[in-house]
């Protein structure tokens, strides 16, 4: 209720202040299919409010029955999703609302929202950030905030509910390209039964340990509080050609049922140029095992693909125990040919067992013998380029993923392409051409996949695109898309199955879910 | 819910003018963006890594950057990708030797402050800071209309300029009418 109090109190304000300049965005989705598939309906108005002032007001509404995600938003509480207040002074900047915060590279500290997964773990309260001088800042924030998140990615409605009060005070030193951090985050977490019962699924040495203590759950319905605090400290700066980013946090917190803990989250960045080669290479090792992460949203240290088969096998990976690292190259030569390398690997923190040397390059050779700490390795190569008459373009990778997870093992090797044709009066045809072959190894199946997607585009007006999604052992899927843009409004009409990850279609990459023979719909429009 | 929207609109006027935006740059200085905009005819369009219609039409913004420079007229790039991925973000940018600034928007603050939905996003905006179109999404050939965007956005500037050779842009001059202003 205190959502709605706030809500009319700027409204009022808003009112008072009626000189004001607004940005309103409102996205409707509406699905309905066979079998399997989530219908849902779905409204949902971004409003902006600018004053004179200097005021700005943030709203975000939703009405959603049921929604594609999540649990249903029917009644005048669940409609409010987002409201913030924002103020900037000469030397401050003040927020009441939803805290929208990053703090370093998020290692303790990063609260965001994620509508496709309808996932918020914003804090509500205030937020403010003092400029002392030129080169110093302070911050500090204090809220509270009830995060429900799905343990299971297959869970439409949240699975566990968890209760955090929030305070952090931190400082930031700037010179040049010089930066410091130093941030102290205390919080006091609260989980009842259903949430622990909740966390048994996990598949890390959270999920073990309570599994282990299901008999005492289950009869004794605990209600647990802990109190939480991590101190981060950062600092990112330049030496010759080189780019180094460091960052730390040691995390103190009470394993669940059980004695305090201390734990780490470690991240490490360097960035340079050789011989037109731009390279990247980062580590992370982020071990708080028994803790279930709330607020951090730490570098992943994978590349994240833009491929839709390559999507299917995306890495799970666990922010609360895990280490790894990769290595990523950029470059365009002369003839605008533009080629990316990347390797990634990670292991997991396990209890009662040796953390390996990452250096030590003899794991990479077997990775069956460190099969317990769930291995992940993927390298990828892609070369990109247009034609010298602006015609033609194509993008081909190759792209080599293993992953052992908790129940399987993984393998899979995918082609994805790309190629464009461009007519005249900037009309042209986009072909998405993927294949992949993947192997689980748990079950010695074998299975091979081709994604095949046209698309037609004329003249920014409207696009047409064909999908068929081939399981060559299994079902297909096909589909076609119609969209049409008119000024500020996007209108998409969808027709036939789809298989869910990250889809391109009409010039945008948006994830989608699992749908079944049926209709969608969605339109977007700024007033 | 219908009335509250009703009345909210009620009650703000309806000029589109582009809103300051707190950004950072690669160096992770901060910018204003109202000081780096500083009165110029500007495009500005939102990215993140993943996204590859957005780096398809990057390529096109940076030529325009290039191109139109002299009449006023600069790019602005923002990036959208939090801290999973923020570290990619400018060894990217430099391997691919884009003429316009990028800017960093890691909790999406300004993009969802321009209303922006989806990347990539584009932003028109006239020299008196009015956002004067948007664009969602990149179809390849989506470069041609946006051009003509541009020179019709500045086509006192572009007309009156007697050293003009270029003959792309004198074929867009002589495509539009100056009332399309």
């Amino acid at each position: 209720m205190y959502k709605i109090k706030n809500f009319f109190l700027l409204v009022l304000i808003s009112f008072l202040f009626s000189n004001a300049e607004s940005i309103i965005t409102y996205e409707l989705k509406i699905a309905n299919g066979k079998g399997e598939s989530r219908n849902f309906f779905e409204n949902s108005i971004d409003i902006n409010t600018f004053h004179d002032n200097g005021l700005y007001f943030f709203t975000q509404l939703e009405y959603s029955v049921p929604p594609l995600i999540g649990e249903n938003g029917n009644n005048i509480d669940d409609i409010i999703n987002i409201m913030y207040a924002q103020f900037s002074g000469n030397n401050y900047d003040l927020t009441v609302g939803n805290l929208y915060l990053l703090q370093g590279m998020g290692l303790s500290l990063h609260t965001f929202q994620n509508q496709d997964i309808d996932y918020d773990n914003s804090l509500y309260g205030v937020d403010i950030n003092y400029n002392l001088n030129s080169k110093f800042d302070i911050f500090s924030s204090i809220g509270f905030n009830n995060v429900k998140s799905r343990i299971n990615p297959g869970d439409i409605s949240p699975s566990i509910s968890i209760k955090n009060s929030v305070g952090v005070i931190g400082t930031r030193f700037f010179h040049d390209s010089f930066e410091l951090h130093y941030l102290s985050m205390a919080y006091k977490q609260k989980y009842d039964s259903k949430d622990l019962m909740s966390l048994f699924s996990l598949t890390n040495d959270l999920g073990n340990h309570l599994s282990s203590l299901t008999d005492f759950i289950v009869n004794e319905n605990p209600n647990i509080e802990m109190n939480n605090l991590e101190h981060n400290v950062g600092i990112s700066f330049v030496l010759g050609t080189f780019d180094f980013n460091l960052e730390k946090s040691f995390v103190f917190y009470n394993k669940i049922l059980s004695e305090r803990q201390s734990g780490y989250k470690n991240y490490m960045s360097i960035y340079t140029n050789i011989l037109g080669y731009d390279i990247l290479y980062e580590y992370k090792d982020y071990n708080t095992t028994m803790l279930y992460n709330v607020f951090a949203n730490p570098p992943v240290v994978f590349k994240e693909p833009s491929s839709v088969l390559i999507g299917r096998n995306l890495h799970s990976i666990d922010f609360s125990s895990e280490y790894g690292h990769q290595i990523d190259i950029n470059k365009i030569y002369k003839n605008n040919l533009s080629f990316n390398i990347s390797y990634a690997f990670a292991l997991q923190h396990r209890e009662n067992y040796e953390n390996q040397d990452l250096f030590d390059f003899n794991i990479y050779n077997d990775l069956t013998s460190i099969m317990t700490l769930l291995p992940y390795k993927q390298y990828y190569i892609e070369f990109s380029n247009w034609s010298k008459n602006d015609k033609f373009y194509y993008r081909i990778g190759y792209d080599h993923y293993y992953e052992s997870l908790f129940d399987k093992t993984i393998e899979a090797k995918t082609i994805p392409m790309q190629y464009v044709y461009k007519l005249k009066k900037g009309n042209s045809f986009t072909v998405y051409f993927e294949l992949q072959n993947k192997y689980d190894a748990t079950n010695y199946k074998e299975y091979n996949f081709v994604y095949l997607s046209p698309s037609y585009s004329h003249y920014g007006k409207w696009s047409f695109t064909f999908f068929a999604d081939l399981d060559l052992d299994n079902e297909d899927c096909y589909a076609f898309d119609y969209t049409v843009n008119i000024k500020d409004t996007q209108l998409s009409l969808f027709v036939g199955s789809q298989k869910g990850g990250m889809v391109c279609a009409n010039g945008s990459c948006i994830q989608q879910p699992d749908f079944d023979d049926g209709l969608k719909v969605t339109l977007r429009t700024n007033f | 819910m219908f009335k509250i929207i009703l009345l909210l609109i009620s009650f703000n006027l309806y000029a589109e003018s582009l809103p300051n935006g707190q950004l950072k740059s690669l160096d992770k200085k901060k910018i204003d963006l109202y000081e780096m905009i500083d009165g110029s005819y500007t495009v500005i369009n939102f990215w993140f890594l993943a996204c590859e219609p957005c780096k398809k039409e990057m390529v096109y913004l940076s030529d325009f950057n290039l191109k139109y420079s002299k009449y006023g007229f600069k790019v602005l790039s923002v990036n959208t990708d939090n801290s999973r991925t923020l570290n990619k973000v400018k060894p990217f940018v430099n391997s691919q030797n884009y003429s316009f600034p990028v800017l960093l928007d890691p909790k999406s603050l300004f993009f969802r402050k321009v209303g922006a939905k989806v990347c990539p996003y584009l932003l028109v905006v006239d020299d008196k800071g009015e956002i004067i179109n948007r664009h969602s999404g990149y179809n390849p050939g989506d470069e041609i209309k946006l051009e003509q965007e541009i020179v019709s956005m500045m086509y006192s500037e572009i007309s009156s300029d007697t050293t003009l050779t270029d003959s792309s842009i004198i074929n867009i001059l002589n495509i539009i009418k100056p009332s399309s202003r």
